[in-house]
């Protein structure tokens, strides 16, 4: 595998653990409001996404992948609502640790790192094509 | 020496793009190759030392193959995240188009030079 296909897959590889990283990110915002169904229960926790780097022996380079997804242990916070089912005695609904600020951010970034890796495959993808030229002169 | 920087382009491009696949992991630290002067090339070709397989049943190493030229981690990265990552993302990018337009150079020198060939063939018909 030469050089510049190696590039290719190691963009895309890039690619890839940020989709998941923005899929994580998807589902943490869809449940910002998920809270406690009953009372003692917890409600929704706020999940991250960690990455390492891998060596990729087919490809011969230093990958990127996704490691497992866990959860963010960070206290809920509570929100008061006393006609909600899975409220306290003193009104009180624990609320997931989820805030949509953080969210956003990581957001950002994730989609700052997907637009980068695309650059390195559009820039490889232009270097193939010239040395496709070498061909036609 | 056209030939050789376009190895070298190639085998640049690969390692700023596992820097950049790696913006986000955590106590990653950016690579680069040594910059292709010829101090360099000829320290590199005077140090490159092989084992020998002198029996087939001998196991060739498990790493892949690095590249003929020589890759350094960066030692004094201009900043780090809280998380030990040390890929400024800005500067890698700025050495990716960099290195594209040294392949680009040196593809064109190639042409040239195939150019001239073809130019002295016909020069004998």
């Amino acid at each position: 595998m030469d050089e510049l296909k190696q590039t290719a897959a190691i963009a895309t590889s890039g690619l890839k653990a940020q989709t998941e990283r923005l899929r994580t990110i998807a589902q943490n915002m869809a449940n910002a409001d998920s809270m406690a169904e009953r009372q003692g229960e917890d409600p929704y926790r706020r999940r991250v996404v960690t990455f390492k780097s891998v060596m990729d022996r087919e490809v011969g380079a230093e990958m990127v992948r996704t490691g497992r997804v866990r959860e963010d242990m960070s206290a809920f916070t509570r929100k008061y609502d006393p006609s909600h089912p899975g409220a306290d005695a003193e009104g009180y609904v624990l609320a997931p640790n989820v805030n949509p600020m953080v969210e956003m951010m990581d957001m950002r970034e994730a989609q700052r790192s997907y637009e980068a890796n695309l650059n390195v495959i559009t820039a490889t993808r232009e270097m193939t094509r010239n040395t496709l030229e070498l061909l036609r002169s | 020496m056209a030939k050789m920087r376009l190895d070298w382009s190639a085998q640049r491009q690969k390692v700023l793009s596992e820097n950049i696949a790696n913006a986000d992991t955590p106590n990653y630290r950016s690579h680069d190759l040594k910059s292709l002067n010829f101090k360099n090339l000829a320290m590199s070709e005077a140090s490159k030392v092989a084992m020998v397989r002198t029996d087939a049943g001998h196991l060739a190493p498990g790493i892949p193959e690095p590249g003929p030229y020589r890759e350094v981690t960066e030692r004094f990265p201009y900043e780090s995240a809280a998380d030990g990552n040390e890929v400024v993302l800005e500067e890698q990018m700025s050495a990716l188009s960099d290195t594209k337009n040294q392949y680009n150079l040196s593809i064109e020198l190639v042409k040239k030079h195939l150019n001239m060939i073809k130019i002295a063939t016909r020069a004998g018909r």
